[in-house]
């Protein structure tokens, strides 16, 4: 299994490598010229030769890619065009707020998700299950900003004064504040997730549920709570293991729209605000650290679905 | 042979039975209508008696073994009774349900793997039923699995309990399934098919294990196999299904002995035999195919298929008929009038075996070694794993001949086949086809090397694609080759598909609308319609029934009487070999340690792998009896072979230390028949078939 | 992968198979034909309850995109001041926006658009994904290597990430938002046909066509591709709501089409600064993509259930068992 470990975390390497040259070469393409596409149409040529210095633009593609990489590897992170600020602390704090959204409904998404998905599983074709399978795929089918969009409608004060609507407070200054804010973007990103976890455990639930080891089990005289409990729970989860990881990522991607919606401070936004002003840095980095995340929680979810697995543990 | 003493029960079928199942039938909601799976069936298993119940597929008989247990499925349904010990399973509530399952009612299944558990160690698996049915705490529960799997004859029970399923061979999982049903001395065992899909010789293990723990358990067996050989073997009464009915039911010996129904009597007569039975006669398949059980015709439910059909038959279902005894009945109205199964064997020979023409096809010392290396391996420089798939193989095949290639799974005989037909490349040795070397033909030669050698697969459901249509499938060499004008070609589709026996009307039909008979005629069709010289057949029966088994190789036969074909012949079954081959060649883990003419092969000197086979073959004749040889453990992975004599890890007759330093030579015993072994040549004369029937020992000095 | 879309296959443990079925007799007449296989599909359709009421969504979907602009009542971009801000009434039934057009009318001509970018840019995703993932899948080695470490690193960005970094460098118009969510979708679809042809490379089939000698090109698109069809018919109907929910959230942002066109996503956008003054300016379009992808997710799903060998469960739950 130490040998799978070491081949996950060489591929990704690989992985990210290959997505900092994506990343890099995305915005190397951009058409006409930059400088003046960063700097807007009124610009003078000494500015844009400056800007165009101060990026290394001079310079050939390969060379200012390598420069970026080692830097980047390094933690410098370079300076924000539009902030004007060193892009690593922002980055960091901006990750920090998302990842109180990102953690907080990924707490709701595992209790409520595994455990709907194996009340859907073991009731399946009864009314539960039905209920429950329309939900996840309300929650599969509906885009953050429509549902996000009618949850401020609702409890934001259109149609009941609940909680604020949008906005952001630090929990170091006021955890109610911090707390209420969270409440509906926590809320939208769930539903959203919450789905795909259902979904997948349910469906998992199923088919194991029509093994030959399960029947095994009630030949055996298993009561129907061991055969769930003690055989079939155990196979069944693993794959919700992978689902959740992958929704990991999922979230980071959602973030952009759901902060946007609430007006809340994190990656999403920051990357948002980097694409409608092409400050380039600024983007590369953040979206670099979001596959960096991505990878990551993939490569936990990969280890554990191994450690889990005797098949594989064992080989 | 290993068989008991016929019990005393067999006199005494007044005692109150343990099982009585009682006009039982079971019925499967499906959109087509309602499956009407097993209808009125009633048999009786007595305390400790083996009650085996055999019959093809759609014959019903695992859904008796699932109605006994009293699971269906949600689409299932049963009616009647089945009565153990009084009470009628199908009506006991739940609580009680379970209390029996697992307790006093176990089950072992076909395909052991799918039935453990991957996430839980098989010895917590098999304490398990103890935790349930005694209330017996994990760890004393655990210990009693490692003595149970002791007595499974489990190398190393303390280890191999802690471990999981998947890090175990096929026999063993086997074992693992069959402690588990009998650690809580269940008084009625189901085995429901549970050496299908093993290696014979791991079939033969089994088999001895189920023999040797009726004696020490006592407990009833109810034993379901589609071989008869198998059934012959364990059983003290059978009963045959057919199509959802119990056609026939009598002790082992007075059915095969005078099988009086005509479904008993053509199923026996289908399967080649092993021993005796005259080589050259034509076998008897069963005409046409299984009833749609949706759609039940009046009527007996076999006339259709019956060569002694009568107007009669279609008019009512016969009942079970009480024959000399009320032991063997039988549902059939002229059951007095039917022949016997000496009398029943189709007339006139076939042919002649044959020599041989000119060499069409030959390979020199051919190996195939996998490399397993990914790209991981590359950047931390490990040594690739090597896979020795075949190890040194010549072959020369004849025209007009068939070369059988035999062994257990994992040899690489079908690897091989894949070889010659250029599926693969070797890695080293040479393929030589009419002379020249396959590997520096050019593009023109090569397009004939590949139309002149075809292959026939082993699955048919696979084989075919699903996508498109049989007169599609069948035209494609005639179009690639160019062997026939756009116009000509529904012509030749309609002719090609009678040489196989189907109706120009399945030209229309997708694949999916096919039996798996109908399927393979379809395979050998395409693989005839390129003309070939030579057609490489991997295991083309062992996904069929036996009865279409029969057709299947009754067709083989007359193309190549046609065409004078050659096959190479890739099986694991002795018995169609014997019958169809001219040479064979025994492989194990990629070499070749026999090679001979079917005559020499299967009569001594044997090599002791040989010999091996031989004896692990259930033979479906209770009054065969043959010396006992058994293989230990799995076949050894082909990344680690063992050294020397590959075989001498399992070897029974392991003649000394030479065995694990050098390969064998291979000696020729007689002109064309090679053995390789170390053990001197009259060491290896011992005749396995120690039978009480004569005429067998004669058959091979007949021709 | 779906090989043999109407055989039974291994029904698995809870039900023993009704065995009549496995090797047994086809009721004659019954798939024979063409049109009879054709019927039997319908008949699946309609038993599968997500893949009619899917069908009924995406079906209405299409003929209001067709249709849309001859029975709008009113034109979705000229501006009417005075009437800003209308409730719903029975002129305006999805009231009025801040420029007084009326809602309802840009939400029908939305369909069109709507409809447009996701088929364009479903199939602009289908045809870079399937060629790719059929070659990766046939013929393995370094290009597979390479084309799956790069559909990797493509897939380690969520999908709206990567959508904004290429926005970001194609700038953001309604054509881009084609090519968009095509790149974006496109390694996705290129795993899928890539997996389903590492399974077909193995059948049987494939290997007689291999030693028959064919050519790849025969083996590929005569032998594997038409086995691809069932999955990709089923991908294809949920990409199309994945792309309309893709394509509607870059509008939502700003970065997809421009104003004043009738953009579902942009109206959303456009309504933020007046949810609680005037909510339906958000509801009522949000309304409409919601029903719009939930159609396209029930029909891929209720297609899948029906083309996927594991039907067997389909047809439990159509019998109500």
């Amino acid at each position: 299994m130490a040998v799978l470990i070491v081949r996950r975390l060489g591929s990704l390497a690989v992985t990210l490598l290959l997505l900092s040259v994506i990343v890099f070469g995305v915005t190397q393409v951009l058409p006409g010229n930059v400088a003046q596409m960063i700097l807007g149409p009124y610009s003078t040529p000494e500015t844009q030769q400056a800007l165009e210095k101060n990026l290394k633009l001079d310079e050939p593609a390969w060379q200012q890619y390598r420069d970026w990489l080692t830097h980047f590897v390094r933690g410098d992170w370079g300076t924000s065009l539009r902030l004007g600020q060193q892009i690593r602390p922002i980055l960091l704090l901006r990750l920090q707020n998302s990842a109180y959204l990102a953690l907080s409904s990924l707490i709701g998404v595992v209790f409520f998700g595994i455990g709907l998905g194996i009340l859907a599983g073991i009731r399946q074709n009864r009314p539960t299950d039905h209920l429950i399978a329309l939900f996840a795929f309300l929650g599969i089918s509906i885009p953050a900003f429509v549902s996000g969009s009618l949850l401020i409608i609702l409890f934001g004060g259109g149609v009941w004064n609940l909680l604020p609507g949008s906005g952001y407070r630090s929990p170091t200054e006021d955890v109610r504040g911090w707390l209420t804010r969270l409440v509906l973007p926590t809320i939208t990103l769930m539903l959203l997730l919450l789905a795909y976890v259902i979904r997948m455990t349910r469906s998992s639930i199923i088919e194991v549920l029509t093994t030959n080891y399960i029947r095994a089990a009630r030949l055996k005289g298993a009561s129907e709570r061991d055969v769930i409990l003690r055989h079939a729970l155990r196979n069944a989860l693993l794959p919700t293991v992978t689902v959740i990881a992958i929704n990991i990522g999922f979230m980071l991607g959602s973030v952009v729209i759901i902060e946007q919606i609430f007006a809340y401070p994190g990656i999403g936004s920051l990357i948002l605000f980097a694409v409608s002003n092409r400050d380039l840095p600024l983007l590369q980095a953040s979206v670099m650290v979001i596959g960096i995340v991505t990878g990551l929680a993939n490569l936990v979810a990969d280890v554990l679905y191994m450690y889990l697995n005797p098949r594989i543990r064992y080989r | 042979m290993f068989r008991p003493a016929t019990s005393a029960r067999e006199a005494s079928p007044s005692s109150t039975p343990l099982l009585a199942v009682d006009h039982l039938s079971v019925t499967y909601r499906t959109r087509d209508g309602d499956v009407r799976a097993v209808r009125d069936i009633s048999f009786d298993i007595q305390p400790g008696e083996t009650f085996g119940l055999v019959g093809e597929s759609g014959s019903g008989k695992s859904s008796v073994a699932m109605a006994i247990m009293n699971y269906l499925g949600v689409n299932g349904h049963a009616s009647g009774a089945v009565r153990y010990n009084g009470d009628d399973l199908l009506t006991l509530p739940p609580r009680d349900l379970r209390r029996l399952r697992g307790g006093k009612v176990a089950m072992v299944y076909q395909d052991p793997m799918s039935s453990l558990n991957p996430a839980i160690p098989v010895g917590d698996q098999i304490g398990e039923v103890l935790r349930i049915h005694q209330g017996m705490p994990r760890q004393a529960a655990f210990d009693r699995a490692v003595t149970m799997m002791r007595q499974m004859h489990i190398p190393d029970p303390e280890i191999n309990a802690r471990r999981y399923a998947h890090q175990l061979s096929g026999g063993m999982q086997q074992r693992v399934v069959i402690a588990m049903a009998l650690i809580n001395n269940p008084d009625l065992l189901i085995l429901d098919e549970p050496t299908t899909g093993l290696d014979v010789t791991t079939e033969a293990t089994i088999l001895d294990l189920v023999a040797e723990l009726r004696r020490q358990f006592g407990s009833a067996i109810l034993f379901i196999s589609h071989d008869l050989g198998v059934i012959a073997q364990i059983s003290d009464r059978v009963g045959v299904m057919y199509a959802g009915e119990l056609v026939e039911v009598g002790t082992t010996h007075a059915l095969f002995a005078r099988p009086r129904h005509p479904y008993t009597l053509a199923l026996l007569s289908t399967v080649p035999k092993l021993t005796g039975g005259d080589l050259d006669q034509r076998l008897n398949p069963i005409p046409g195919r299984l009833p749609d059980l949706a759609h039940i015709p009046q009527g007996c439910i076999f006339a259709p298929r019956c060569r002694f059909v009568q107007a009669r038959c279609h008019e009512a279902q016969p009942p079970l008929f009480d024959m000399d005894s009320p032991e063997h009945r039988v549902a059939c109205y002229f059951w007095e009038a039917l022949p016997l199964p000496e009398e029943f064997r189709e007339s006139g020979i076939v042919r002649a075996r044959s020599a041989g023409g000119d060499v069409v096809l030959a390979t020199q010392d051919v190996k195939i070694h996998f490399q397993e290396r990914g790209f991981w391996d590359l950047v931390t420089r490990r040594p690739p794993a090597l896979v020795r798939a075949v190890d040194g193989l010549s072959l020369t095949v004849r025209r007009g001949e068939t070369v059988g290639l035999v062994g257990e799974s994992g040899s690489g005989k079908t690897t091989f086949g894949k070889v010659l037909v250029r599926l693969y490349d070797p890695t080293s040795g040479t393929i030589t086809f009419g002379g020249e070397n396959v590997a520096t033909m050019d593009a023109r030669l090569e397009r004939t090397f590949r139309k002149r050698v075809q292959f026939i697969f082993q699955n048919p459901d696979s084989a075919l694609n699903p996508r498109k249509r049989v007169g599609e499938i069948v035209a494609r060499p005639l179009r690639l080759y160019g062997l026939a004008t756009e116009k000509e070609i529904p012509a030749r589709v309609a002719a090609l598909l009678e040489l196989v026996q189907l109706r120009p009307e399945f030209a229309d039909r997708l694949p999916h609308e096919l039996s798996g008979g109908e399927k393979q005629r379809v395979g050998i069709a395409r693989a005839f319609a390129a003309e070939p010289d030579v057609v490489v057949a991997d295991e083309p029966l062992s996904a069929l029934d036996v009865s279409v088994q029969a057709s299947i190789l009754n067709l083989l036969l007359d193309l190549q009487r046609r065409y004078g074909t050659a096959y190479v012949f890739i099986s694991h079954d002795l018995n169609t070999v014997r019958w169809l081959c001219d040479r064979v060649v025994v492989m194990y883990l990629g070499n070749v340690y026999e090679t001979g003419t079917v005559r020499e092969v299967f009569a001594p000197p044997y090599h002791p792998y040989t010999e091996a086979l031989l004896s692990a073959i259930p033979v479906s004749d209770p009054a065969v009896s043959r010396e006992r040889i058994r293989l230990e453990g799995p076949v050894p992975s082909s990344r680690h072979p063992p050294s020397g004599c590959k075989f001498h890890t399992r070897c029974p007759r392991k003649w000394g230390a030479i065995c694990e330093q050098e390969p064998p030579p291979a000696r020729e015993v007689a002109p064309g028949h090679f053995i390789a072994c170390h053990r001197p040549l009259e060491t290896l004369m011992n005749d396995i078939f120690a039978t009480s029937d004569d005429d067998t020992v004669a058959s091979f000095d007949d021709n | 992968m779906s090989t043999s879309p109407s055989g039974v296959h291994d029904a698995t443990g809870v039900s023993a198979p009704p065995p009549a079925t496995e090797g047994a007799a086809v009721a004659p007449g019954m798939q024979g034909s063409r049109a009879g296989r054709w019927r039997r599909f319908w008949e699946d359709v309609r038993r599968t309850p997500s893949a009619s009421v899917g069908l009924v969504i995406v079906a209405g979907f299409f003929i209001l995109s067709l249709i849309g602009p001859y029975i709008a009542p009113h034109s979705p971009t000229d501006f009417d001041i005075a009437n800003k801000f209308g409730r719903p009434t029975l002129a305006h039934p999805f009231g009025t926006d801040p420029f007084g057009r009326d809602v309802f009318s840009r939400v029908i001509y939305g369909a069109r658009l709507s409809f447009l970018l996701a088929a364009a840019a479903t199939l602009f995703s289908l045809l870079i994904g399937t060629p790719l993932g059929l070659i990766a899948g046939y013929y393995q080695g370094w290009l597979d290597e390479v084309l799956m470490r790069v559909t990797d690193a493509l897939l380690a960005l969520p999908s709206i990430i990567l959508a904004l970094l290429i926005v970001t460098t194609l700038g953001s118009s309604a054509f881009n938002v084609i090519l968009v969510v095509g790149i974006v979708y496109a390694p996705r679809i290129a795993r899928v046909i890539r997996s389903g042809t590492l399974a077909l490379r193995n059948e049987e089939f494939v290997q007689a066509a291999r030693a028959r000698g064919e050519s790849g090109a025969y083996i590929l698109f005569s032998e594997v591709l038409p086995n691809t069809i069932a999955p990709l018919i089923v991908e294809a109907s949920i990409r199309m709501g994945f792309a309309i929910l893709l394509a509607t959230s870059l509008s939502f942002l700003g970065l997809g089409v421009s104003p004043p066109a009738p953009d579902w996503g942009l109206m959303v956008n456009e309504a933020r600064p007046h949810i609680f003054r005037a909510p339906w300016l958000t509801i009522f379009p949000s309304l409409v993509i919601a029903l719009t992808i939930v159609g396209f997710n029930l029909l891929g799903d209720g297609l899948r259930d029906i083309l996927d060998p594991r039907r067997v469960w389909t047809e439990r739950r159509s019998e109500g068992v």
